[in-house]
Parts: C-alpha cells; structure tokens; sequence
C-alpha cells in the first residue's frame, strides 16, 4: 500500500523536474556544508587560477609590499608579480628546482635567496646538507650559489652571505665570492643575521657545560644525558668581531630555522623533537620559539605546527598577528595568533570545495606545503595551494 | 602571654565538661536488614536503605517510608540484588542481579520505585562500567566488545562503538552533544578488555562517531574504596587538559598531543599492605600539579633517586626551569606555590585504602569471614621542608626541623604552617624564619594527625580529640577531648570522628565542644550536606541525629 502510494506521488512530476529539485536540494547543502565563513578568492596569477598547471613551493612579498615573487617545483620559472595586479606576471629562469625552493627577498628586495626542498625526507633526525642560490631580481643571474650546506642567510646591507656547513661558520662577499672562515667550526642546522646586522644566530649541538648552565636541566642527570643526544642550543655572536654574545637560556629539539622577525623583535626559533623521543604521538608536531632579539631572554609564547613539512611562518604588517602553516585532520591550514598571548584568532583551512574542480574542470594538486605572506593592507593574505594561489581576507 | 594561656586553659576545660548526646531527631526500623544505603541531601529529600531482597526509600524529614517493596516485586525479573548503584542525578537506582551468565539489570525511578526498564542484554557489568552522563541524561556502558549508549529513563540503546575499549572515565561535555573522555581498566576487570589501550577521545554522543583519537601516558585508576577517580580531565578554551601523573594537553579540535609534562610514578613500597588486602592502594604521595596564571609547576618523581620541581608554560608546554635535585623523597604530598615560593612538603600523610577480606576458622569446624573496607592515613619518612624561587627554580630555604615527622602542612596568609606531629611550626613563606612553635600533643589528645584552617584557626586533629590554636599567634583557642578516633567528615564549623566501634563525636570548631552518639559495632554513618544532622545506619535501624 505504501509503496503504491508513493508511486502516485512521484507520477504527478515529470521526471527532469525531480532531478532538477533534487539536485538544486544538494548543491544547496553542498554550498551551505562547505561554507566556514572565510571570505577569500582565488587569484589568477597571469590569467589563470591554476597558474599554468604545476605547483608553486614559496611566496613572499618584496619589503616594500609592491611584488609578490613565487618559486615552483620542477624548473619551472619563479615567477614576479604587482601585488596590486596578479595579471601582470614576469619571469626569471631560477634553474632546475625539482621539490621547489624556499624564496626569500633580500632586505631591499634586490636579490632572492633560494633554498633547496624536497618532497620526501627519509632520515629527518639526522643533518642533510642543500643547496642554496642568491639571485639577483633584475638580471635574473645568480649571483651566488653552493650545495652542501646546512643553512644560508643574507646580511640586510646584502653585501655577504653567511653560509654554516660541515666546516663551520664561513661569510661569502656577494661581490668577489670570497669566502672567509669566521673561526667558529662547530657544525649547526640554521643560521639569522639581525635585522641591523649586527648579530648573527647559530644554533648547534650542545657541549655538557653549556647543558648545566641551562636553568630548565639544571644537573637533572637523565635530562642531561638526552639532552647531549638531541638537543641543540642557540648563541648569538657579534657579527663584526664574531665574539659570542650570549647562549639563549633554553635547550630546543632539533632546530631547523632560525629567524629575526622583520621589525628586529623577536628571534624565532623553528624546532621538531627527535622522532624517536617519545611524549608526542604526532611526529609532525614542531614548535617556534620566540626570544628577545635583542637580550636572548626567552618568551613565553611558542606557536605550534602539525605540518608535514616544514612550515612556513609570518607576523602580520603590523606586528600583532603571528602566522603559521599546518595540517588539520585532512587539509592543510594557515593558523593565526595573537603574536603577544600565543591564543589562537582565526585559521584557515585550504580544503576543496564541492563541485569546484567540476566546475572548472580543471586540475588541483598539491604537495601538502602551504606557505603565505601578509599583503601590506593589513586585511589580506595570500597563500599557496598546489597550483593555486588563494587571497584570505582575514580582517574583513 | 599570660592571659592567652588562662583563656586558653579555661576553654580546654570546658572543652573537657562538654560531652553532650547528639539529639535524636527521629529512629525508624525497618522491615529489613540494612546492606546498602544511600544518603540524598536535605533539599532532595529522601535517602534509601536496602537489604538483598528488600528496599526502603524514607523521608528525610521524618524518617517515615515513602516507598517499599521487595525486588522481586519491583522488577519481576530480579529475585535479589548485588549490587545497587544510584544515580542521584538521574533519580535512578540501577540494581544488579548476577546469574552465572544470564545477569539482570533494572533501573527503578528512586522517587517512587517505578520500575523504568529491565534487560539481561548486558553481562559482566558492574558498577564500574556504568557512567551516568547527566548533560545528555544517559548511560555509557562498556561491555567487553563495545561502549554502548543508553538513555537513562527508557533503557533505550541508541548506539555502540567498538573503537572506545575499557571503561569511562573522566570525561568533560564540550557542547553539540560532544565529549572528550578517557577510558580506564578497573583492577578488577583487567582480563575483560583484550586489546586495550590508554585512549583519550573526542565522541560525537549523538551517533557514536570518534571525531579524535589519541593515547596518554600513566593508568588511569579510581581508588580502591572510595571510588574516586586519581586524574583530572578540563578543556579550557581549544585545549584539554589531562591531569594525570603530571599534565597531558591536546588540542580539543584535531586532539594532537600538544605537549606532555607528565612522568610515571608508581608509589612502590611507600605503605605495606595490610593481611589479608585484597584490594589495596597508596594515593596523594605526589602532590598534584599547580597552576598560576600561565605557569605549570609540575612534580618530577619519575627517578628513584632524585625527584625535581618543574615549571612549565602552561599554553604552550614550554620548560622554563628544572629545580635543583630533591634527594630520595619518596614522597611529595603537599605543594604550594604562594608569591614567588615554591614550597614542597616532604614526606608526611598520605592516604592508603584498602579491602580486607578473612576467612578464619571459627573454633567450630567452619569459618568466620570478615570484611573491612579501610581508608587510613600512614606516615612516610623522609620529611623536610624546601621552598624554591618561583623565578628560577632555585633552592630558597630548607628547614631541617621535620626530620622526625610531618603530618601535614597548610599556607595561612604569609605563614607556612606545619605540624610535626608532636608541634606545630609557623614559617615566613619568603624566609623560612619560625614565627612560632607550640606544642599540640600535650592535654591528653595524643599526637597529631592531620591539621586544618578554620576561620583564623588551625584545627589539629589529634589521636583523641581536636584542638585549636590562633594561626597568628600559635596561642591554643580550644580543646576538646574524646576517645581515640579518626575524623570521619567535616562541613562548616562541624566535624565528625568515629571510633572503631562506630562511636561518634560532633565537634563544634568554634569552641572544640562536642555531642557525640554511641552506635553499634559497624554502623554506617553519612552526614548531610549542611553539616547540620548525622544518618546513622545499624542493623535495620535507621537514625536520624543533630549536630547543633
């Protein structure tokens, strides 16, 4: 009886008119499931949303906000583009990155320095050595270049790179590629020169008395002992006399980026434990640390990650917001914090929309890296997605 | 000085005259041994007693019978019970009849022994797997195989999970029907779950879905007695805060472990067991962690040899500094961190329960079997006092006064109060310099106990009876003699001791003046909430008595 009935109900529409109802009925709920609130777009960088098909690896913005540059995977070309118009794009022939590089412009944007990326990293506790290219935005020519290396960084009068490989602390003169030893050979995962240029930041391996200065171990015996395996600590020297300055009062795990914050701040510290450490069940879980700049006092506030790779990390232009790359259950997400407090403000998760790719029939892969930079605005952010390059309004 | 002592003097004496009996407020006997009691409060209204076969639920006012019934009659299919659970929250009573396979269990409204539903659907469960969410007003039972989610007032099953194993423990409501929670294994039904493992999950309650899953480190356990839980479960803002052998966090959204500061501890041989335990358990020798504001102090005991004080960013798990070694304590039941002290009691009281089962010949050819469900406070030595910088970690003072003996220790205002035992000592937090020293043995009360703060007074409560002494000064304020005796309750200006026997005395803190009531050997008795009656259960008798 009831299936009869049903029959008769259905027989009273034509059969298009149920199929239109019902799918306008699902992409109601798709569009209303999908919506989390975020009000963002999807740029077409040189006229195309999917940037020619491959994907990018890095964005930044230029220090005076007017250019925004990305590198890519695969040799493709970095590409330069006016912040205010994404259609405008020129090109530079940065060579064969195969994973991508991580590009950063110099302090006036005269040169970007490039560091190698890889996809896969089978033995991530244990030092890998890259390559890294300083080139120059104008001619497009690299102007330094050299592989086996632990980390690289420009000075702000970008007159010097200063490179920490197998055999120390070296300074290069980006005009005659000289390269000088500065002495300290104590072999480290990542370098900062200040934004004055006055003090540069090593991290590396610990000695046992530098361990027992730390108030955090203390003569904690057991955390000692670990600590001398897998930690690694940071000193800062002065950079003319490469004299140490002061050894930061913290021991980290192992410390993949060191970085001063634009506005000559704060230190960041990037660090990830030791796989094998144990305490954390998720092995992407890393951490920044913040210290004073200026005195190596440690802050209290850290910014997590769960990124699978390492992650990308930012301030806002005007210095209260602090930005991180990672990776939600799924997708991967940029999470913004209150810089002061450390108390999460907003995130946004870089998910696929429903019916998208049937819309555009396009295709949409990504390499689950995400990196990002604030617009000079102080509203907007623009950050990668595989091939995409997506504009988060993040103060509407 | 001299006029302290004569005032002081005069109320011990009074103390000593005043032994009143607590008034009886109402007796009723009922038709039926007393095995299982429950207590509801003076605004519930009514508490029951209960036999195997038989219950009573009576008013509280007047301690006539509301309702009665033998079980059998209540719920048809049970011809005894158990074990009786209440859920006051729910205003059930969940009965339990074990037959070898073939388990019963009811559910009855307490208000009116309605009976609300009943099944056999459900075996092996016992108290412990019954974990009444009252946010949602249902059950979660765990079965060997599954969780399984009840709704309390039809006994209907709404949904089941093999993911979650073990039993529910701790667990905190996080709104749209979601809950965080943490599984445990009872010590009696360790064999029941195979494959378990230490799981902290986020549930969606309404169909059972795990939205996270992570593991956490230490056991999870209820006392042995006393049944509460050892470990503590919070979600402030986007985190979860898992209190247990130190802090565990995790994110509430995706449930990522974002820091650890935890450290396993087992108290191995601080107390031995008593002959004959069948249950036993050593609880509160490491004081729990301590927050203030954004800093996490956290007790390291994990090492035999040295145990540290830590102090951690609470938000993000930071280590901010280790404290210098705190040599071989083997435990650490009191921390306190007041200004920019950290200060440590070493050794002392800590808690033991235990059940105690004999079976002895009777002199007769049979066997007398006893039952003892005891929860008594041992002494453990080493004892000190160090107090830590809160700025650095480093060792402030040390006082060298308590290698005899700590009971227990409590901060009034800017005072480190600690008893001895035999003394009670005050101590500049900041210092350590002795404000006072008075003696708390003397007058017939036998050593001390444990000591308490009541309104600008320090309660001692001694072997036989409870004094009170002025917590600036150190001048004695009252006394009140009894017989040898452990403190059974305290609400407000009122506290309970009991004898062996069952005998109890009412103490007013006021003017340590007491009421007291003989009971029969093996009495229970529950005081109510208000502090202002005492129910005292024997037999088939229930009495109803005044504190005031």
């Amino acid at each position: 009886m009831t299936i009869n009935a049903g029959s008769i109900r259905l027989g009273r529409h034509s059969s298009p008119a149920v199929i239109a109802t019902a799918l306008a009925g699902l992409l109601t709920l798709a569009s209303t499931a999908q919506d989390d609130g975020q009000e963002y777009r999807i740029l077409k960088v040189g006229g195309t949303e999917s940037i020619a098909g491959y994907l990018t690896s890095w964005i930044d913005v230029s220090p005076d906000g007017s250019t925004v540059g990305l590198s890519a995977t695969q040799g493709f070309p970095y590409r330069l583009f006016p912040a205010s118009d994404e259609a405008q794009v020129r090109t530079i022939d940065v060579g064969n990155w195969y994973a991508g590089s991580r590009a950063r412009f110099s302090s006036t944007g005269r040169y970007i320095l490039l560091q190698q990326l890889f996809y896969l990293d089978y033995a991530p506790n244990k030092d890998r050595p890259i390559k890294y290219e300083v080139v120059d935005v104008t001619t497009g020519k690299a102007v330094f270049s050299m592989d086996e290396l632990y980390a690289a960084a420009l000075t702000p009068d970008e007159t010097t790179v200063v490179t920490l490989g197998k055999d120390g602390l070296h300074l290069v003169d980006l005009g005659s590629g000289k390269r000088r030893s500065t002495g300290l050979e104590r072999m480290g995962n990542a370098v900062a020169v200040s934004t004055d240029g006055q003090r540069v930041a090593v991290a590396h391996k610990p000695t046992k008395a530098e361990l027992e200065a730390l108030t955090g171990l203390r003569n904690d015996k057991d955390a000692l002992k670990n600590a001398l395996k897998v930690g690694q600590l940071v000193t800062v020297y002065d950079l003319a006399t490469l004299k140490p300055l002061y050894t930061l009062n913290e021991l980290f795990d192992k410390i993949f980026r060191l970085e001063y914050s634009p506005d000559g701040q704060d230190l960041w510290i990037h660090a990830k434990p030791h796989t094998r450490k144990g305490g954390n069940p998720n092995p992407n879980q890393c951490y920044v640390s913040v210290a004073d700049a200026r005195t190596g006092a440690m802050r209290r506030t850290a910014f997590p990650s769960l990124a699978q790779y390492e992650p990308d990390f930012r301030i806002s232009p005007d210095g209260k917001l602090f930005a991180i790359g990672s990776q939600g259950n799924k997708f991967m997400e940029v999470h913004l914090y209150e810089r002061a407090t450390g108390r999460m403000v907003d995130r946004f998760v870089l998910s696929y929309r429903l019916f998208e790719k049937m819309a555009s029939k396009a295709e949409f892969p990504s390499d689950g890296r995400v990196s990002f930079v604030f617009l000079p605005d102080g509203r907007r952010m623009l950050m990668t997605f595989g091939n995409r390059l997506i504009e988060w309004t993040y103060a509407p | 000085m001299k006029h302290l002592l004569i005032t002081g003097s005069l109320l011990c004496a009074t103390g000593l005259l005043a032994q009143e009996d607590m008034p009886t407020m109402w007796e009723t006997k009922l038709e039926h041994r007393i095995e299982h009691t429950g207590t509801g409060t003076e605004e519930r209204g009514y508490s029951y007693a209960a036999s195997e076969k038989e219950i009573t639920v009576f008013d509280n006012k007047t301690g006539a019978t509301r309702w009665t019934g033998r079980f059998k009659d209540l719920a048809p299919r049970l011809n005894k019970v158990d074990e009786l659970v209440p859920f006051w929250e729910s205003n059930v009573l969940f009965l339990f009849d074990r037959k070898m396979g073939k388990d019963q269990i009811a559910c009855l409204d307490m208000s009116d022994g309605r009976l609300l539903w009943a099944t056999d659907k459900y075996q092996n469960v016992t108290d412990e797997n019954v974990v009444y969410i009252p946010e949602l007003d249902g059950f979660a039972i765990s079965l060997k195989e599954r969780l399984v989610w009840m709704m309390a007032r039809t006994g209907e099953e709404r949904w089941s999970t093999d993911k979650f194993k073990g039993v529910v423990g701790q667990y905190v409501v996080t709104g749209d029907n979601k809950l965080v929670m943490v599984n445990f294994v009872p010590g009696n039904l360790g064999a029941l779950f195979s494959g378990y493992k230490n799981q902290i999950v986020r549930i969606d309650l309404t169909n059972g879905n795990i939205l996270w899953e992570n593991t956490y480190v230490g056991r999870a356990e209820r006392k042995v007695i006393s049944k509460e839980f050892l470990y503590d479960l919070d979600v402030v803002g986007d985190k979860v805060f898992l209190r247990m052998n130190g802090m565990q966090v995790y994110d509430l959204n995706t449930g990522a472990n974002i820091y650890t500061a935890a450290f396993d501890y087992t108290p191995d041989k601080l107390v031995g067991a008593p002959a004959g335990a069948k249950k036993f358990g050593v609880y509160h020798a490491v004081a729990d962690p301590v927050v203030v504001g954004d800093d996490l102090y956290v007790l390291d005991m994990s090492n035999k040899k040295s145990q540290y004080v830590k102090k951690y960013d609470k938000n993000s798990g930071k280590l901010l500094w280790t404290s210098p070694e705190i040599k071989e304590a083997r435990a650490i039941p009191a921390m306190y961190v007041v200004g920019d002290r950290v200060l440590l009691q070493i050794g002392g009281n800590v808690e033991a329960q235990a059940y105690i089962y004999k079976r002895e010949p009777d002199g007769q050819g049979g066997w007398r079997i006893t039952e003892e469900w005891r929860i008594w406070h041992p002494n453990v030595k080493p004892n000190g006092i160090q107090a830590f910088s809160t700025a650095d970690g480093s060792l402030a003072w040390e006082s060298e006064r308590f290698r005899k003996g700590i009971t227990n220790a409590v901060v009034v205002g800017d005072q480190f109060i600690v008893c001895s035992g035999k003394e009670l000592y005050s101590m500049d937090i900041a210092t350590g310099a002795e404000k006072y020293a008075v003696p708390v043995s003397k007058g017939g009360l036998g050593l001390a106990d444990q000591i308490m703060v009541y309104k600008d007074m320090i309660v001692v409560i001694g072997d036989k009876g409870v004094s009170t002494f002025n917590a600036k000064t150190g001048a004695p304020v009252a006394m009140g003699k009894y017989k040898k005796s452990d403190l059974e309750d305290f609400e407000g200006d009122r506290m309970i001791l009991k004898t062996d026997k069952a005998d109890i005395a009412c103490f007013d803190l006021d003017d340590c003046t007491y009421k007291q009531f003989n009971a029969r050997t093996g009495a229970i008795t529950s005081m109510s909430t208000d502090g202002n009656f005492v129910y005292v259960y024997e037999k088939k008798n229930v009495t109803k008595v005044g504190t005031r």
